[in-house]
């Protein structure tokens, strides 16, 4: 085989498994629908701070179908159990929604922002 | 289904990273690695286990990890290469633990050996008896090299000053039925040749050829895929 092509072979894999890797950092920042969950989260925050339950209650279903989208992009640059703690906070969140206690909700929320922000960086 | 998708993808990374870096690191045998090579082999390849299917982990860490794992042997491989005292420092030097039949008890015990581990590396030289040995030295590998006093070593045409024919590596013509064209351009030979040698042999088709070699004396091996050989002992000890 030609020196050439022996040497390309394993140095394109090692790139094509970075850039696989790294994938997830750059659909998280590109995505339409992860731009979009950061946006929902900020305003259902405005929205619980504010009393606003039902449409804090619609923006929580649009944000779980954002995060539902979005998840599936971020495995490679995220970790299971970073991923399991979300889908937990979002339930949790619904049920604080319900319940209208303001104070767990605004700390699940924070927790929830806190993670968006490490899975996206 | 999407975890399983995502070990799959991870696992085509960890092999295909492993084979590469395993490349890179050089073509030492396993015989030959040093107790720190050793180590380093199976740290790797735990990483490798881990960048595989610990989905807890964050995949690209774990690569970098490696990736710096192999990158720091290679370093160190690089200054062992070009410093013989860094050589000495990082991979240790060979031990003498016999000298004139004598065992160096004091050398065994900086290398933490016992008497009974050499004295069964020596047996398993075919040497019973340790004032047989002129020097014994422990390599870095663990493996002992041995010399034998002169009065005790086998004789070899050169102590009976006899002159013998070179001997040098056989060369493969035919491969699982297909003739190597390069190896044969390499000999000065053709396909002609090869076809009157296999008639000779009464192998009129090329194909039936497993395997076909030609030593440096050119005498040339063939054997045929079709094994006539009646065994006269039944190999499997089961049926």
């Amino acid at each position: 085989m030609n020196k050439f092509i022996a040497k390309l072979i394993p140095i394109s894999l090692l790139i094509l498994f970075i850039l696989i890797m790294n994938s997830g950092l750059f659909l998280s920042k590109h995505l339409a629908s992860a731009q979009q969950l950061s946006n929902q989260l900020n305003n259902l925050e405005k929205n619980i701070i504010n009393d606003n339950w039902s449409l804090a209650q619609q923006q929580l279903a649009k944000s779980q179908k954002l995060w539902n989208s979005t998840s599936f992009w971020i495995h490679f640059s995220s970790t299971l159990n970073k991923l399991e703690q979300t889908n937990i906070n979002l339930v949790q969140l619904k049920v604080a929604l319900k319940t209208e206690d303001k104070k767990l909700a605004l700390s699940i929320l924070a927790e929830l922002q806190q993670r968006w922000h490490y899975l996206i960086n | 289904m999407e975890q399983s998708l995502i070990i799959i993808v991870r696992s085509i990374i960890g092999f295909f990273t492993l084979l590469i870096f395993t490349r890179v690191l050089g073509k030492q045998q396993v015989s030959q690695l040093t107790y720190f090579d050793y180590i380093l082999g199976i740290t790797i390849g735990s990483m490798a286990g881990i960048l595989t299917t610990d989905l807890n982990s964050r995949v690209w860490l774990v690569w970098l990890g490696i990736a710096t794992w192999v990158a720091l042997s290679l370093l160190m491989k690089s200054i062992t290469l070009k410093s013989r005292k860094a050589s000495k420092y990082i991979d240790g030097e060979a031990t003498i633990v016999i000298m004139n039949g004598k065992i160096m008890e004091h050398n065994l015990r900086q290398m933490s050996f016992r008497a009974t581990d050499l004295l069964e590396m020596l047996r398993v030289k075919g040497i019973f008896n340790p004032s047989h040995v002129e020097f014994a030295l422990l390599e870095t590998n663990g493996k002992l090299s041995v010399l034998r006093k002169s009065q005790y070593r086998k004789v070899t045409p050169n102590d009976l000053q006899l002159n013998t024919d070179y001997e040098g590596l056989s060369i493969e013509l035919i491969y699982d039925g297909i003739i190597i064209s390069q190896n044969l351009k390499q000999v000065n030979l053709d396909q002609n040749w090869l076809k009157n040698k296999l008639e000779q042999a009464d192998i009129y088709e090329i194909s039936k050829v497993f395997l076909a070699t030609l030593d440096t004396s050119g005498t040339l091996y063939i054997d045929t895929k079709e094994d006539t050989v009646q065994i006269p002992i039944e190999i499997r000890d089961y049926s």
